[in-house]
């Protein structure tokens, strides 16, 4: 029975976790531009981040190795030293949006500017780094992000055309008044949100810090494999959601003001305030994971002490890291950036770094000298190199599209 | 590595970083062309009609009662903010010779909106309820003016008329 | 499995490890090598060095240089500013996916040496020793080194003892394993790695005939054999 309740709260909070202000924003804009044309995107990118992440979490549970020890062993330390810089750079950028979406998220509430908002936003994620326990993290933050949820009540409560929606997922019906550059450009964009690195390293250093062992396979496979996609049926309803409310209307979300209007059209004052407590936890939530992310991912090269599972002056460098960034992420955000524009570039940027640690990932993952015989499998291997290939291809084509389109104006 | 692999390397990145300046020059020309000049005025045309649209529906919420008056606000505020951006910088950029006249129309209508937009955020943060039928009424209107400019703005000046 | 049971190959599996104490707090990575060269022209691993001066050597190139300078300049002031840590290869219990000591972390680290050993031997790096050129009798290259495969000795003190070298052409992927073991997915990703490091091969430790340290040469007697995978100890 507690076995049950364990398994079902690792699932629950990895569906609360997936949506972060990159999923929300995204989706919102796509859906309202596209409908649902692009939903086979976030199929696509919901089936990578689980084939991703199993492969990620068995190596962290098998071997105890977390993403970035695994670059440094398997392209040395010149190019893993360029991997991390650019890892950490996307990784940087996410924190950076992570942060500006709690205080955008607050803003809604307390009509109050954001950029007033964004130190006190700073110094509540720097408390939750330096004292809160690793559970409470994750379990709280992520329990409040089913609070999205809300999302499919309100596409059900809107009774669209179910028919027409899904003919228009399954036959990737483009509106006529796009270009294929743009739709490429959000096809990319989207794959990035669903995709974003930090996930992985969250995740496998998650593994690492709460002393996962082969034991923990199975229930580590249900929380990937159930969890995230239902995470990624959240994303399809934001999308949805917008689609039917705002797309007719010819509003391009670029607010996240916009994003929660068609939770209030259809729900009302009690649906909006639900949404509004899910926008803050699962930005707040990604906010924390992502500034973890920085810290294990320099730590991890360098070899020092890193975790919450010790006292904060036993991995000292990995909380000054910590603070470090959150100091830079509000020197970032009073500037008066649109954090929207900095969400927007992250997850294109995250698809452009994806292949530098998935390659090393999907590489140890079938080295029986870390995994014995918990090596990948037919199916793994064969998804691993089709998404390979996917990757590489979304990776290459980011930038050019990012040129062209000009951030899909 | 061994040495002929560093060339090798040296020279694929070279070859990469040219080929990066070469897509950032032919995708920001620095003097609009008519083509292009159309496409940057129905982007702003277009920015501006969706924040005029959803304000619409966020003070239509608010008078069904479902949204809170700070979160229309924050609405209002931010949509006046976007529309004044995207106006001021189509204002400033600088039109060809066949677009001059459609150019002071679509600054003209872009400011016009842009004002309305303060109207109401001055009205929501007031919280003078009274005015939010008109205010919307307005929007509408604006809305329905700018999707016509936008339409127009698809093909050349001359062939306007014929839609 | 324990690595140190069996043969292992010193970077493929010992240099980037994450060294973790007897508790498993995390002490340091193996930045590089202490790599001892006896009198008796056998060569052994001795220690595992980390710190600043260890890694940076290691980025080579011009960059590298450049870094290595700034580093010693942020300390003139000290004499051991050059000195890596070192840990002992007695100190360590197990090689697994990481490298496990025997002891607690508190004061593990202590500065290497900068004495000369004992008896005719010579302390060197094993960055020093990659990337050397292998040459045949005739002057013929062979390709470099881009491995040592190493066995562990048991005697008055633990040290890993040089069996062979892996030689090849110095292409990128080597890190990776599969010029070593061919069994090893995804397919694609072998057989493409396999291909280019397809002049990869063995040399056999005692086929060496001389090693110039400031050359950076080794010359061998005979031709490179086919490479086979490190086998592994035993013990589960």
């Amino acid at each position: 029975m507690k076995k049950f309740f364990a398994v079902a709260l690792g699932i629950l909070t990895a569906i609360g976790g997936f949506v972060d202000i990159g999923d929300l924003v995204t989706n919102a804009q796509v859906g309202s531009r596209f409908g649902l044309s692009l939903g086979w995107v976030v199929a696509v990118g919901v089936l990578g981040i689980c084939v991703f992440a199993e492969m990620s979490g068995r190596i962290a549970a098998v071997s105890g190795r977390a993403t970035f020890d695994l670059v440094r062993e398997r392209l040395g330390p010149r190019m893993g030293l360029l991997n991390l810089a650019a890892s950490m750079a996307v990784t940087l950028l996410t924190f950076i949006a992570e942060v500006g979406g709690v205080a955008l998220a607050l803003q809604l509430v307390s009509s109050v500017s954001e950029v007033l908002i964004v130190p006190f936003v700073a110094v509540l994620v720097w408390l939750v780094l330096w004292r809160a326990k690793f559970s409470v993290l994750e379990n709280v933050l992520g329990l409040l992000g089913l609070a999205l949820v809300v999302y499919a009540v309100a596409l059900w409560k809107l009774a669209p055309d179910w028919s027409h929606l899904a003919h228009q997922w399954v036959t990737v019906q483009k509106p006529a008044d796009e270009g294929w550059n743009t739709w490429a450009y959000y096809a990319v964009a989207l794959f990035g949100a669903a995709m974003t690195p930090y996930e992985v390293f969250f995740f496998s250093s998650g593994g690492v810090e709460e002393r996962w062992t082969v034991e923990d396979l199975s229930v580590m496979r249900a929380n990937v494999f159930i969890g995230f996609p239902l995470g990624g049926l959240l994303s399809l309803a934001i999308a949805g959601c917008t689609a039917v409310v705002l797309g007719p209307l010819e509003i391009s979300v670029d607010t996240l003001g916009q994003v929660g209007l068609p939770v209030a059209v259809a729900l009302g004052k009690i649906g909006l305030a639900v949404a509004l407590l899910g926008f803050v936890a699962a930005t707040l939530g990604a906010a924390c994971e992502t500034g973890l992310s920085v810290g294990y991912s320099l730590a991890q090269y360098f070899g020092w002490q890193w975790g919450k599972y010790v006292r904060p002056d036993r991995a000292a460098r990995f909380h000054v890291v910590l603070g470090l960034v959150t100091v830079l992420a509000a020197a970032v955000l009073v500037t008066g950036v649109d954090p929207i524009l900095v969400t927007e570039l992250s997850v294109v940027f995250s698809a452009v770094a994806l292949p530098l640690t998935y390659l090393p990932i999907l590489v140890v993952a079938n080295d029986p000298d870390y995994l014995g015989r918990h090596v990948n499998g037919r199916l793994a291997n064969t998804l691993g190199v089709v998404y390979l290939g996917v990757i590489g291809v979304a990776a290459a084509a980011a930038i050019p599209l990012l040129v062209w389109t000009r951030m899909g104006a | 590595m061994s040495p002929r692999w560093r060339g090798l390397v040296r020279a694929m990145s070279l070859v990469a970083a040219l080929a990066q300046l070469a897509l950032l020059t032919a995708c920001a020309p620095g003097t609009p062309d008519e083509g292009s000049w159309r496409l940057d005025a129905r982007h702003a045309v277009s920015d501006v009609s969706s924040q005029t649209a959803a304000v619409k529906l966020a003070l239509d919420q608010e008078r069904r009662g479902h949204v809170f008056a700070r979160y229309l606000q924050t609405v209002a505020v931010e949509a006046e903010e976007n529309a004044g951006a995207s106006s001021e910088k189509f204002s400033a950029t600088q039109p060809p010779a066949a677009e001059t006249s459609r150019y002071s129309r679509v600054t003209d209508e872009l400011e016009r909106d842009t004002g309305l937009l303060a109207d109401v955020r001055i009205a929501v943060v007031a919280r003078r309820e009274s005015e939010y039928a008109a205010l919307a009424h307005q929007l509408a209107a604006a809305s329905e003016r700018l999707a016509t400019l936008e339409r127009e703005l698809e093909h050349a000046p001359g062939a306007a008329s014929h839609r | 499995m324990n690595r140190l049971d069996g043969q292992l190959d010193a970077v493929l599996h010992l240099m980037d490890r994450q060294v973790v104490d007897v508790d498993g707090l995390m002490v340091c990575k193996v930045d590089d090598l202490e790599l001892m060269e006896y009198a008796d022209h056998t060569l052994a691993v001795t220690g595992l060095l980390a710190g600043p001066s260890a890694l940076i050597p290691r980025f080579g190139g011009r960059v590298g240089e450049k870094l290595l300078t700034q580093w010693r300049r942020l300390g003139l002031e000290q004499a051991d500013r050059d000195l890596p840590w070192r840990i002992g290869v007695g100190d360590v219990a197990r090689l697994g996916s990481g490298v496990e000591l025997r002891t607690s972390v508190n004061g593990i680290l202590r500065r290497q040496s900068d004495r000369p050993p004992a008896s005719g031997a010579r302390r060197h790096r094993m960055n020093d020793f990659l990337e050397m050129t292998v040459v045949d009798r005739t002057g013929a290259e062979l390709g470099q080194v881009l491995d040592v495969r190493i066995r562990t000795e048991t005697g008055q003190r633990q040290r890993l003892l040089l069996t062979g070298l892996v030689v090849g052409r110095g292409r990128p992927g080597s890190l990776l394993g599969y010029d070593r073991r061919g069994d090893q997915g995804p397919w694609v990703i072998s057989r493409l790695v396999r291909r280019i490091h397809r002049h990869s091969g063995y040399l056999s430790w005692g086929d060496v005939t001389d090693v110039d340290w400031d050359g950076r040469r080794i010359t061998a007697a005979r031709e490179l054999a086919p490479l086979e995978p490190a086998t592994a100890g035993d013990s589960a």
